[in-house]
């Protein structure tokens, strides 16, 4: 598991100081002058230097994987490929067992199968859980909550053994089912919903709406922002997951990311091919990012909004 | 979160002292007058089928195969008591010295890691705190490794840092005075590698975090050590750092637990190497599933260690906790 | 696949409920970890066979051996095993021993046309234990000697002569060892910090423990005790160290080489031209065929004092245990083991780089063209253990070892500690055995 995971999550639920945050900075911004100044100069090298040190290896990715497997290791080095090819891209692609597509497609599919199914059920989860009275609410609301205390490694042996009794290794079940009941999407959804005023509902109910419809038409229209920042969350989280389908699925019914590692056992030493499949890989989380990258921002003001 | 088990609940965000958790009062409420009084259970029972399925029974089931000699194979699976368990517990055997011997790995890249994190995301977000051409842009560029997986990190900073043809090395080549070094494969300086990475693949979240509260702290504060006279590092000292505060705890929190599960970096970058010095725990305890079948093993091990990691995330919890108590962080 | 195979078996089911004969054509599958340059080979083989056999169609599945050995037992578990594998001499044992492999009895043998005395004997006994046959030699490799002809050409060293024992390759190994100022070892002001080229880099972890083991193998060590001996690890002793201590001095001690190599490093070091020797598997040949590189191909040279000897491995068709047999799909599946081992067919896979599985196919004209022929004698002195269940175990502490010896550690004390984790590590192997 990756170093980055609960912080990644994390941030979904930045709420109070998240939220302020947009406006804060908004209004900040707005108030002070926006022309530079001459003593903002030694802090602009500094990022400008990071900002060339951060993007340094996603550089190298792409100008090593135009370079013919020679130039790679050339010296002197080739800070520019020499005669830049889509040699390694086609190498690849056309490889009879790097089914890139159908890798692309397993995590696509199954990515976008466990983010639906998570709002979906965390939507579903949540409605009573914050809107509706009944014996054992809480009581069950705190049993969510306290399976996010159990370190997930517990559940790697007990759920591989389980695949393999209902026949789901190598199937793209194993990579969307086990992680669906996870308490994260319920917490947050929980969040948002108490957050919807409840006249609204009250309106409806005496309009003799049932609590389907009310979910449905009066309460979803609210939660739309907030489902797709789950949902994309979620998608992210599933297409990066590195342990789990590591072991639970392999061959052609392995995801992108991992597919590209066992993928790098064949081309370890070509490293033109192996930058070219490494591009591959990231190029679909990329365009996600570029074009849902106010939905991070939004959906962190969302999430603050709510009780201010 | 994402799909499955080793993920699931264990990094399940925690919700950060900020978010309010307190439960809906209940006079407000809407007392049900219509409708099936099962209504609200049927909502549930999808999710708490799953929950059973996939979260409460395999608990018990790990600590059922964990007290067994578990063969896949066979269908009979001989009772064993806790003998996976004191193997744990007994120098000598090869499940102790790995499983130490690992967990020391693991510890230390923790211990390293945690801090960095920590530094370099409060340093960043300093220096985007206040206006400066390009902010945004500065940000995204920041923030961007953080969405790439864990392999593509892996296999580019393996890459970077190739014993002689990677980029550093061949930096390293050119400036006088230094030569290149062969991270990969040296005790030690492997963990380099993996350290850089981790810090340009994660700094980013916790970038994030500490923007969001630096912005939220009321400029009064600054205005009033101003006028007592507070310089530059006494504002960051005596306001700026304790207001910080929750979010340093909650970041250092979640660094913690996400650095102990390490299992992608060394595995893609090392495979563990050299002689196991950056085998984590994660990576022994699938060796030991996954590899060599010993799943009973495994399964003690991942619950004692897991029991181990409870430590943190129960104080993780406990903070959630507290925010709920107060209804408001 | 998986889906398919399901599939298949409810056809399979659906028919035989319905009383009637399948005449439709059987369905197989097979896995092999045949991922690199021999994998069209593989699968043109696998075509030849369908073309061949139009009541048998079988889909091959390349998947990278350590995957394959991942998945074998789960499978084998779940009833979804493929029905035909290929597997390793190093795990082999290891999985019949554990019950994932079926036993093939005289009678199916003979029924696919397979005899034991066709092939190499050693080959043939790592498929066999307690006198059953489970597994039946499909591939064969070895470790061999690469060396680059123009730096042996520039070092003054007849390019057709390669080094073949220890006084040839240490002298041999001083003259292709030049620094930046054109000294060599032992010259004045050697500067071991700026090869220019140099010999061969030992490198760490699984090729060195691989070239280790054959140099220790030619010290005559055996590695590990036999069955009776609950196969406790003897590799601890004076030949063995003798062996280590040899190959950490070639970097540490003479300088022919880097002391920091890795498998990759190697290879892109003799790809480049800095790199005069390389020692790994036959399988490399076509990669340094299409560098473009004047090199030749020897047999691994007798660095060690007792015997020639080399690492050896191969690969062997099993029938994994299926948990519905079908006895329609079992004989299609010893048909396709049978036809893929016959010499015509081992002949047309010698072609991706393997090595005859036998003596029919190596000493055949057609094979003399093959540029692995000229190590026919080497096939001789292959050393693999076989028969061996707990092989990972000890390829892993004994890789451990060499490693840590590489790393500074001494070879005794890096030899008496892979000992004790090898023999925790089987004793450990012993208990999962049902």
């Amino acid at each position: 598991m990756s170093a980055r995971a609960p912080t990644y999550r994390s941030t979904t639920v930045a709420s109070g100081p998240a939220a302020r945050t947009a406006a804060a900075v908004r209004t900040r911004v707005e108030r002070r002058e926006n022309r530079p100044r001459w003593r903002d100069a030694p802090r602009f090298v500094l990022l400008s230097v990071l900002a060339v040190l951060f993007l340094a290896p996603i550089y190298w990715m792409v100008t090593t994987s135009l370079k013919s497997e020679a130039d790679t290791v050339a010296r002197p080095v080739q800070w520019w490929p020499a005669e830049p090819t889509l040699e390694n891209y086609r190498t690849i692609l056309e490889s009879p067992n790097a089914p890139f597509a159908r890798w692309t497609f397993n995590s696509l599919f199954t990515s976008l199968a466990f983010a639906l199914g998570s709002v979906a059920l965390a939507v579903m989860t949540a409605y009573p859980l914050s809107r509706m009275r009944f014996r054992g609410r809480n009581f069950w609301f705190w049993v969510i909550l306290a399976s996010m205390m159990i370190p997930g490694i517990i559940f790697l042996i007990p759920h591989y053994l389980m695949m393999i009794d209902f026949g789901w290794v190598d199937t793209y079940h194993a990579l969307i089912w086990p992680g669906l009941p996870a308490a994260f999407g319920v917490f947050l959804m929980r969040q948002f919903f108490i957050s919807i005023p409840r006249e609204l509902e009250e309106a409806a109910r005496l309009d003799g709406a049932n609590s389907m419809q009310v979910l449905w038409y009066v309460l979803l229209p609210f939660l739309v922002a907030p489902m797709a920042t789950l949902g994309l969350f979620q998608f992210m989280a599933s297409w990066n997951n590195y342990v789990w389908p590591l072991f639970v699925v392999h061959g052609e019914m392995q995801t992108l990311p991992v597919a590209i590692t066992t993928f790098s056992s064949r081309y370890w030493t070509a490293y033109g091919k192996l930058m070219a499949g490494t591009a591959i890989a990231s190029v679909p989380v990329l365009v996600a990012f570029l074009f849902a990258q106010r939905y991070f921002i939004r959906g962190m003001s969302l999430t603050g909004l709510k009780d201010e | 979160m994402s799909g499955p088990s080793t993920d699931s609940a264990a990094v399940a965000p925690a919700p950060r002292p900020g978010v309010t958790l307190r439960p809906a009062r209940r006079g407000g409420l809407r007392p049900r007058v219509d409708g099936n009084p099962l209504e609200p259970y049927l909502y549930l029972l999808p999710h708490a089928v799953l929950f059973f399925v996939f979260i409460v029974y395999p608990v018990g089931f790990a600590i059922y195969v964990s007290l067994h000699r578990w063969n896949i194979l066979s269908d009979n699976q001989p009772f064993v008591g806790a003998e996976f368990y004191t193997r744990l517990l007994t120098p000598g055997t090869p499940q102790f010295t790995f499983f130490w011997k690992t967990m020391g790995n693991t510890a230390l890249f923790t211990v390293i890691t945690t801090p960095l994190l920590i530094v370099c995301a409060l340093g960043l977000a300093l220096l985007l705190h206040k206006p400066i051409p390009g902010r945004s842009f500065f940000r995204a560029v920041f923030f961007l490794p953080t969405i790439l997986s864990v392999s593509v990190m892996g296999l580019l900073w393996k890459w970077m840092f190739e014993n002689r043809t990677g980029l550093v090395n061949v930096v390293l080549d050119m400036i006088p005075f230094t030569e290149p070094v062969a991270f990969l494969t040296t005790i030690g300086l492997a963990w380099i590698p993996i350290i850089v990475g981790t810090v340009w693949w994660t700094v980013g979240f916790n970038m994030i975090l500490y923007s969001a509260a630096l912005a939220a702290i009321p400029q009064a504060y600054y205005e009033a050590a101003a006028i007592d006279g507070a310089g530059a590092w006494a504002k960051f000292r005596y306001v700026t750092w304790p207001q910080l505060n929750p979010v340093t705890l909650f970041a250092a929190v979640t660094t913690t637990i996400a650095s102990f599960q390490l299992f992608g970096q060394p595995h893609v970058m090392t495979a563990g190497g050299p002689l196991r010095t950056t085998q984590s725990v994660m990576m022994f305890v699938t060796e030991e599933a996954f590899t060599r079948f010993q799943f009973s093993s495994a399964a003690a091990m991942s619950l004692l260690f897991g029991v181990l990691l409870l430590v943190v995330t129960g104080f993780q919890f406990r903070l959630t906790l507290r925010d709920l108590g107060r209804g408001r962080a | 696949m998986r889906r398919l195979l399901t599939f298949k078996t409810l056809l399979v089911g659906m028919a035989l409920a319905l009383g009637g004969a399948a005449l439709a054509q059987v369905q197989i599958t097979y896995w092999h970890g045949f991922t690199g340059p021999d994998l069209p080979v593989m699968e043109g083989l696998v075509a030849e066979f369908n073309a061949t056999h139009p009541d048998i169609v079988v889909t091959a599945e390349p998947i990278p051996w350590g995957n394959l050995f991942q998945q074998l037992e789960p499978a084998v578990a779940a009833g979804q095993a493929p029905d035909v594998v290929a597997l390793n001499e190093d795990v082999i044992t290891g999985f019949i021993l554990r019950g994932a492999v079926a036993e093939m009895t005289p009678d199916m043998l003979a029924a696919a046309d397979v005899q034991a005395d066709r092939f190499f004997p050693s080959l043939w006994e790592t498929g066999v234990v307690d006198g059953k046959v489970y597994g039946v030699p499909v591939h064969s490799v070895m470790l061999v000697m690469y060396y680059n002809k123009d730096l042996f050409e520039a070092a003054g060293l007849d390019p057709e002569d390669p080094p073949s024992n220890r006084e040839e390759f240490l002298a041999a190994a001083e003259a292709l060892t030049v620094d930046a100022n054109g000294n060599h070892p032992g010259d004045e002001g050697f500067d071991p910090s700026s090869l220019q080229t140099y010999a061969v880099g030992i490198p760490t972890p699984w090729m060195g423990g691989t070239i280790a083991y054959a140099v220790a193998a030619q010290n005559g060590v055996t590695f590990v005790g036999s069955a009776d001996e609950s196969y406790a690890p003897n590799f601890d002793s004076e030949a063995a160290q003798e062996a280590v201590q040899f190959l950490v001095d070639i970097g540490a001690e003479h300088h022919f080489g880097p002391t920091d190599a890795t498998e990759g490093s190697e290879i892109d070091a003799f790809r480049q031209g800095a790199a005069a020797m390389n020692f790994n598997g036959v399988w490399m040949l076509s990669q340094y065929r299409d560098a473009g590189l004047n090199f030749g191909v020897a047999a691994f040279p007798q660095l060690g004092t007792e015997r020639p000897a080399t690492w050896g491995g191969s690969s062997h068709l099993v029938l994994p245990v299926q948990r519905n047999g079908d006895p329609a799909e079992m004989e299609a599946a010893m048909t396709f083991i049978g036809w893929m081992t016959q010499p015509e067919q081992n002949l047309e896979w010698t072609s991706a780089g393997g090595l005859p599985t036998q003596p029919e196919v190596a000493t055949s004209p057609e094979y003399a063209e093959n540029p692995m022929s000229a190590l026919a004698e080497a096939m001789s002195n292959t050393y693999v253990l076989t028969g061996f269940p707990f092989l990972a175990q000890f390829r892993g502490a004994w890789d451990a070892a060499f490693e840590a010896a590489l790393h500074g550690t001494a070879a005794d004390q890096a030899l008496t500690q892979g000992v004790g984790e090898a023999s925790a590590a089987i004793q450990e192997g012993l208990l999962s055995l049902p």
